[in-house]
């Protein structure tokens, strides 16, 4: 109707056209002057005109068209006129990055704000409905369906929380989309509330999955709450240098990461059963990640519960990092002695002895978290292993019946065994033994030591490794060739080949074996000072003693795991905000375990257990730090992964609704064209004016129009 | 006849005579009369106001003797004195289709020819002779001079009876004139001068070359000069009845521009030629002009 009005556009032609007809007459003595006037001003007042009335014209069109209140409207938008009903589905982010707290508010506050916001532009006529997913590291959906009560879906929105888990977008979306194929509704929406984290993205991307949706795909809309450079300290993990054991010094490590700007100065506060312990600053930078150590000694053993925490930031969660510390007495070792001596420097064992206690030289018992105890080989049917934890056999011919009955036994219980072969190993009766992790054939390298072999390929991850330990100057002179087991695992191997150190495991325990001796006559091992951090390594590993702090990650399994006979004794679990739960040991093979699932609260779990099952001092658990990383994937890759998805990507959040709106109901374009309109009504004013105006150029009136001519250097118009 | 008496008379309005009855207009340059008057003669006489010497002849008067030059040189100079005659004014007056214009009720002509009959009231009541010649492509009316009264009102009913319409052509009006004058005299231009200046000029020239003290009344209206208009109109050219449509308040500057170029044009033009030049808005009262313009040029006379 509007548009009829477009016809007003012929009211400047009209004027312009009777402008140029119409006119008073007026006589006058002589026109000899105007003729000159009109020659010269002709031009100028034809531009004039002409640019007046077209732009008359363009706020005539301007304003008829604005009052027509146009909307564009896009392929989509056509597709769904306002009135269409609607079925959207909420996505809202809530693992715990949207705790990120901005200005008094965190993510999370916003993003439930700028649902409300959504939730809103529903109408109740158009019986829209709408379903609210919370995406954390799972999809949970807070209706099983549909809903059409928005205010009900409103309120349950207001009391969603924070999750303590990382994000996952694929499983919401896949949810998400699986929902719109269960409605009819014409018009279908995905709104994704989340801080865009590069991370939680990735498998998605990878995935693919959404390309794959078929026709007509729902629109995807994304707002960002998240803001790129957002600051944040967290502890990713920790790790206990060397062993924890009462009375000696322990070297906690905390690797420490930040991201986005801020300042890269901070203080680690370590707690020991809450309270504070020791208190470290350090600097830390985005990309370098920070490893802060605090060192901290326990004089009893015992489980301690500890805890280092970073300066409080803007994200609180990830700045404390809880776990337990067990505390043991002395590690003790048995070491069997294959060639003894009486001259103690001879012993095949010296070198080992003295490398696991260097105290023992003084006399001294303190100063080493490992006590070896040497026995002969003949001494081992007689020696009860219970109290140990660790065996090491150094070059023995052989092993009889009782032996081998006895070892088998020590290692399906957990016990761990070290060989150290020599020249005195009968390879052909080791081969028989049902424990040996590889088949021994014969002796290589010469015993006149005029050639040795060297380390070649190590497994750099193995914890007997561990901080580079350099073995290349080491020399071999001789050592048995041996082909590892299938189920067995080779650490480290000579350069031209044939391993050195192999492991497997064997019932509960392990078994790792040297192909050359503990003593100088087949390697210069001893020698090298790298040959004491070696051994306690390996004894560290192979007692089990390097894992001796625990800390779960939220969401990871706990278990409880006793011998079977305690499986009639239930464990009782609480977590830190007081929850009682009660669980019930299953037998599994010769154990009784029980796994505890809930660990969803990050922060200390207490455990009342029988002392016999693992982690029945309690356990804690963190945040899992993946989620702690702020950095936002690129809105251009997004939109490049996203593109043909009938996806929008809203750059503030804020205007979400009313942006979802206009996508609606189309583009409103009349606000621009008013907007547009007033603009061609100064443009007009200007220009009637300018070139009516006159300057004084050297003393004399002239046209601006002239004037500005003149200064262009084309001089005064004729 | 009666009605033509009638309207010219109200050239010579009381307001009018009462300006003039205490004015004269002197000749700047010397005129040739025919009788002893108020202006200086080309003849040289024995007047009271030396002129020169000339060798005595026989006859002479000896009481113009310059005894002085006699008994320093020995020899007879006669004392010559300035001749006073009688002034013979032309007033040309331009009755082209331009004159007849009139913003504010008086058309140019009509101004003009309150100003002809001003200046022949003062000349004739001073007892000189003026004449008549009413152009404008050409000689339309031509009054000798003369100076009785019934002359004067004869000149003043062949004004009424002009209506100003033709096409002007100033120059030939003016050469035609310069040719038929044969003794020098005062020429009084009355008009628009709507002409191409340089034709005009020369007419003018010719005048003066022929010795003759020549005043140019420029006559212009007040739209004229000043070109108050702000509607955009299509103006009607008088004289020629061309049409032209313009946005006055768009040229109203250039106008300013090209009226200012041409009257500089005329000014600096009889200045150079020694013709006395006054440009007269006809808002102005020709009663007050004429007695202004004549006080004022008594003074420099």
């Amino acid at each position: 109707m509007f548009l009829v009005g477009l016809g007003a556009l012929s009211v400047p032609v009209i004027i312009h056209l009777m402008h140029s007809t119409k006119a008073q007459v007026v006589r006058f003595g002589t026109i000899r002057f105007l003729k000159n006037c009109q020659r010269r001003a002709a031009r100028r007042t034809r531009l004039k005109q002409l640019i007046l009335m077209a732009l008359r014209m363009l706020l005539l069109a301007l304003i008829v068209l604005g009052m027509a209140k146009p909307v564009i409207q896009s392929e989509d938008t056509a597709a769904s006129p306002a009135d269409l009903s609607t079925a959207m589905v909420l996505i809202i982010d809530n693992s715990y990055s949207m705790g990120y707290r901005e200005e008094g508010k965190t993510r999370l506050d916003r993003a439930k704000s700028v649902a409300a916001d959504l939730l809103d532009t529903l109408k109740e006529s158009n019986e829209d409905e709408v379903l609210v997913i919370m995406m954390n590291k799972k999809a949970e959906p807070l209706h099983q369906e549909f809903q059409r009560d928005v205010a009900s879906v409103k309120a349950a929105v207001r009391r969603a929380k924070l999750s303590n888990h990382g994000t996952e977008v694929s499983s919401a979306l896949s949810m998400a989309y699986a929902a719109m194929h269960r409605t009819s509704k014409p018009r279908r929406e995905i709104h994704l509330l989340t801080d865009l984290q590069f991370y939680s993205w990735e498998k998605l991307l990878e995935m693919n999955f959404i390309k794959a949706e078929e026709e007509p795909r729902p629109r995807l809309f994304i707002s960002s709450f998240g803001r790129p450079k957002s600051h944040n300290s967290f502890i990713r993990n920790i790790s206990v240098s060397g062993t924890a054991v009462g009375g000696i010094g322990s070297k906690i490590l905390a690797e420490v990461e930040t991201v986005g700007a801020g300042s890269p100065d901070n203080v680690i506060t370590l707690s020991v059963n809450s309270k504070k312990k020791e208190q470290a600053p350090f600097t830390v930078r985005p990309g370098a990640p920070a490893q802060v150590p605090v060192e901290v000694s326990f004089d009893e053993p015992g489980t301690y519960r500890c805890s280092v925490a970073l300066n409080k930031d803007s994200l609180t969660v990830d700045d404390t990092f809880e776990f337990s510390l067990t505390v043991d007495d002395r590690v003790t070792v048995l070491c069997v002695d294959g060639d003894p001596s009486s001259v103690a420097s001879l012993s095949e064992t010296f070198f080992l002895n003295v490398a696991l206690n260097p105290a023992s030289l003084t006399g001294l018992r303190a100063g080493s978290a490992i006590e070896p105890n040497t026995i002969s080989l003949g001494e081992l049917s007689r020696t009860s292993l219970d109290a140990y934890k660790c065996v090491i056999i150094c070059n023995a011919p052989l092993l009889n019946g009782n032996e081998l009955v006895k070892i088998e036994a020590f290692l399906k219980s957990g016990g761990s065994l070290i060989l150290f072969l020599g020249d005195r190993v009968r390879a052909r009766e080791y081969n028989e033994w049902d424990f040996i992790p590889a088949t021994l054939s014969d002796v290589t390298g010469r015993a006149d030591k005029r050639s040795f072999m060297s380390f070649g390929r190590i497994s750099p991850r193995h914890p007997i490794f561990a901080g580079n330990l350099d073995l290349r100057t080491t020399k071999v002179f001789r050592c048995f060739n041996a082909k590892p087991h299938d189920k067995a695992r080779t650490i480290a191997e000579l350069r031209n080949g044939p391993p050195v150190i192999i492991e497997r495991d064997y019932g509960t325990g392990r078994v790792m074996m040297i192909t050359t001796s503990a003593d100088l006559a087949w390697s210069s091992l001893p020698l090298r000072r790298i040959f004491v951090p070696l051994v306690h390594r390996m004894v560290t590993y192979m007692s089990g003693r390097k894992a001796m702090f625990h800390a779960y990650s939220v969401g990871n399994t706990v278990e409880f795991r006793a011998l079977a006979r305690h499986y009639d004794k239930s464990i009782k679990v609480v977590t830190p905000k007081g929850a009682a739960t009660y669980l019930r040991p299953q037998i599994n093979g010769s154990y009784a375990v029980a796994t505890f699932t809930d660990t969803v609260e990050p922060g200390r779990y207490k455990v009342v257990a029988h002392p016999d099952f693992s982690n029945c001092n309690g356990f804690s658990v963190n945040p899992d730090v993946k989620e702690s990383d702020l950095t936002m994937i690129q809105t251009r890759t997004l939109e490049k992964e996203l593109e043909g998805l009938n996806a929008t990507i809203l750059k503030v959040p804020g205007k979400a609704a009313a942006e979802v709106a206009e996508s609606r109901e189309g583009w409103k374009l009349w606000p621009l064209l008013f907007k547009l309109g007033l603009l061609f009504f100064c443009i007009e004013i200007l220009v009637a004016n300018l070139f009516s105006r006159t300057v004084e150029h050297e003393g004399l009136q002239m046209p601006l129009f002239d004037y500005l001519k003149l200064r262009r250097g084309g001089g005064l118009a004729e | 006849m009666r009605t033509a008496r009638a309207d010219s008379r109200r050239f010579l309005s009381p307001e009018m005579l009462k300006k003039m009855a205490h004015l004269s207009i002197k000749s700047r340059t010397v005129v040739e009369g025919s009788v002893t008057g108020a202006h200086r003669s080309p003849y040289k006489g024995f007047s009271t106001e030396f002129a020169d010497h000339r060798e005595y002849v026989k006859g002479d008067d000896l009481k113009h003797l310059d005894w002085r030059i006699y008994a320093r040189s020995e020899r007879h100079y006669i004392k010559q004195y300035e001749e006073n005659t009688n002034l013979k004014a032309y007033i040309l007056i331009d009755s082209s289709g331009s004159m007849a214009y009139a913003s504010n009720g008086m058309s140019k002509y009509e101004y003009a020819c309150y100003l002809t009959a001003g200046l022949s009231y003062t000349i004739i009541n001073q007892q000189d002779s003026a004449g008549l010649a009413i152009f404008d492509e050409k000689i339309q009316n031509y009054f000798p001079p003369k100076s009785t009264v019934s002359h004067l009102r004869a000149m003043l009913d062949a004004l009424v009876e002009v209506r100003p319409a033709a096409e002007t052509d100033t120059s030939v009006a003016l050469h035609t004139m310069a040719e038929m004058l044969k003794r020098r005299g005062m020429i009084v231009i009355i008009s628009d001068l709507m002409d191409e200046p340089e034709h005009v000029i020369k007419g003018l020239a010719h005048f003066k070359q022929r010795r003759h003290d020549v005043i140019v009344f420029h006559v212009l209206d007040d739209y004229e000069l000043n070109f108050p208009f702000e509607k955009n109109s299509e103006f009607l050219d008088m004289e020629t009845g061309e049409r032209i449509r313009v946005a006055p308040k768009e040229i109203k500057q250039e106008y300013a521009q090209e009226l200012t170029q041409f009257l500089d044009t005329y000014k600096r033009a009889c200045f150079e030629n020694g013709i006395d030049y006054v440009t007269i808005n006809t808002k102005i009262r020709p009663e007050v002009f004429l007695a202004a313009y004549l006080t004022g040029r008594a003074k420099l006379t």
